[in-house]
């Protein structure tokens, strides 16, 4: 029960968001879920996402609840991409003055779409996408908005776009939240989806894909039918969303949402609306956009933060181990390890009565040192934190001393006193006594005994960083 | 849960030639699980640890039965490594890796399924079978215990 009011608990579902593949049991037939009509699941997903969640759209959200890290590629990125793979984009470009803007509007013939250039959803009604019928209406409608705040971002680029002759909006997105993957379509697109999906969820129409299989022509037709299309239109969407569908497994997405695809008045199907979150597990296979990832960094749905996107960009430098840093709203630093132990600590703290500032998942490998200094240094930069435990369950085939000559020479170079800034350590495993004489250079820093249970050191910091908080647990 | 592994269980290491692979193929041979061989592209002919080493499972197979296989490809060549086991008709996979692309898993799992197939992980410390001879007489059990997967602390 404890872990139910752990805040970290709704961002990171780890039953289903850690297991990731497990196969039917040998020799029994292949188990396959069940086709669901209903958006049970969905609808579940979207009340527990936070309202305030500075992610794109609907879609975006369901994908969000897992708490998987997602980099939310902005529109002309993830439009780029798409266009490249020959799809119908309508033509448009970033301008980042308000000049540019006028330029690139002139050069679309005039009339044209601004739109703010961050990713979140809801632009439209935050009033950050603007029609505009002239190219001096494109700058001055640009100007308007660089400088503005949507959501959690501040405009620092905007989207000129041509502005598409559309006879209707559909809805489309695909969601790698859970096994197996979902189109989700629906012939009422536009800025009202979220209503629709309030106010009839019967409108929304999802489908689950066959990975083995990919979507297949005849399902697309089957699921746009469903929604009520047109007969006549239903070949040329169904190859549409085949190709999306290509195209997003093609960018290691996680969610992709076409929002509106516009049929347009010459009966042509354009992409106006496009937005893409793709998996940072993947992002070394795709260099396009490595250099723009941790400024779109997600996590849980908010926005990384500065010092969580330094430490993105300490795990970029070096392929190898991957620090995953998350902050919350407790005061005492967590550099810990394993993923139950990591959880099981965070949970033992709320219900000593006080928070972790951070979660972290760490994994071993190259570039350990430079990305341990970007945690620890990331701890020591957040105001109000209090103290650090440094914990993890029991290191097997990894030597304590050498971890720990990392950490107190780092610890030493940033000149932190543990007898001011509390420390507890509890590292166990080979080379224990030499990592506790290394431990004795930093006076103050509490070293838990030999074989302390992990409560224990849990307990310790709880203590010396002041005992149990008002309002925590 | 079945026992999916005992002392007879014939294990091939895709990737055997890394340091990782290296280092717990030592730990399980140490602890009695029978390794047959390894692959990794590109060394075939070579040996690790006295054992042979092939290009290709297929190659692999050919010369040993095996049951099982223990994977130690990085993350992104995890996916085509155990295809490759399936292809080649191994129907027990162990990945050790983690941080792989969730859409290799998603092409992992769909493979795994219509196959018929088991894969553990990505992202595990593998398995252990301790119990089997667990009321016979120790010699025996000692000499009988099996393990695929590496760690002390596995499941």
């Amino acid at each position: 029960m404890i872990a139910a009011q752990s805040r970290i608990w709704h961002h990171r579902p780890q039953a289903q968001g850690r297991r990731r593949t497990v196969g039917p049991r040998a020799g029994c037939a292949p188990a396959r879920r069940p086709r669901a009509p209903a958006l049970q699941e969905e609808e579940h997903a979207h009340r527990q996402s936070r309202r305030d969640a500075g992610v794109q759209g609907f879609a975006a959200r369901l994908s969000a609840s897992t708490g998987r890290p997602m980099i939310a590629l902005t529109e002309d990125l993830a439009k780029a991409f798409l266009r490249d793979r020959g799809l119908p984009v309508p033509a448009g470009q970033a301008a980042d003055g308000a000049d540019a803007a006028w330029r690139i509007a002139t050069g679309l013939g005039g009339a044209a779409v601004v739109k703010a250039l961050v990713p979140t959803g809801r632009r439209g009604l935050a009033g950050a996408v603007r029609l505009t019928e002239s190219a001096v209406a494109a700058r001055a409608a640009a100007e308007a908005l660089f400088g503005s705040q949507v959501g959690e971002y501040l405009v620092e680029q905007v989207y000129v776009e041509a502005l598409e002759p559309i006879a209707a909006e559909l809805y489309l997105s695909f969601v790698l939240d859970r096994y197996p993957p979902r189109v989700i379509a629906s012939a009422r697109g536009g800025v009202d989806i979220e209503q629709t999906h309030l106010e009839e969820p019967g409108a929304i129409h999802a489908m689950d894909i066959d990975p083995g299989a990919g979507l297949r022509p005849w399902e697309a037709v089957q699921l746009w039918e469903r929604c009520g299309i047109d007969s006549a239109r239903l070949p040329a969407l169904a190859d549409l969303t085949v190709r999306l569908w290509q195209s997003f497994v093609a960018a290691d997405g996680l969610v992709m949402e076409i929002n509106p695809v516009a049929l347009r008045t010459d009966g042509q199907f354009s992409i106006v609306g496009a937005m893409l979150g793709i998996d940072d597990a993947a992002l070394a296979r795709h260099p396009r956009w490595q250099s723009v990832a941790s400024e779109l960094s997600t996590r849980g749905g908010r926005r990384a933060n500065a010092r969580e996107r330094s430490v993105l960009e300490a795990n970029a430098q070096v392929p190898g181990a991957v620090f995953r840093y998350t902050e919350l709203e407790g005061d005492i630093g967590f550099f810990v390890g394993g993923g139950g132990a990591s959880l099981f600590q965070h949970d033992l703290m709320l219900a000593l009565g006080a928070r972790p500032a951070n979660h972290l998942d760490a994994t071993p490998g190259a570039g350990w040192k430079e990305k341990m200094a970007a945690v620890v240094d990331a701890i020591l930069a957040r105001p109000g934190v209090r103290g650090l435990l440094i914990s993890y369950n029991f290191l097997q085939l990894i030597n304590v001393d050498e971890r720990m000559r990392l950490i107190v020479d780092h610890l030493k170079a940033r000149q932190v006193d543990p007898t001011a800034f509390p420390i507890v350590v509890r590292l166990f495993g080979p080379g224990e006594a030499r990592a506790r004489e290394i431990a004795e250079e930093l006076p103050g820093l509490v070293y838990m005994p030999p074989m302390s249970p992990i409560e224990d050191a849990v307990a310790r910091i709880v203590e010396l960083t002041g005992g149990p908080r008002e309002g925590a647990a | 849960v079945s026992i999916l592994i005992d002392a007879d269980t014939r294990v091939l290491v895709q990737g055997i030639t890394g340091s990782q692979a290296r280092r717990d193929v030592a730990h399980c041979r140490a602890y009695g699980t029978r390794i047959a061989c390894g692959v990794t592209p590109g060394r075939g002919g070579s040996e690790a640890d006295g054992l042979p080493v092939y290009n290709t499972v297929a190659a692999a197979l050919a010369e040993h039965p095996i049951d099982a296989t223990l994977v130690y490809a990085p993350p992104f060549a995890v996916r085509d490594a155990v295809l490759e086991s399936l292809a080649a008709g191994i129907r027990l996979a162990v990945v050790l890796a983690e941080n792989v692309p969730v859409h290799d898993t998603v092409a992992i799992r769909a493979a795994a399924e219509g196959a018929g197939a088991l894969v553990v992980g990505c992202n595990t410390n593998g398995m252990v079978a301790t119990c089997r001879h667990a009321c016979s007489c120790p010699a025996r059990w000692a000499s009988s215990r099996a393990r695929a997967g590496c760690r002390p602390s596995s499941r």
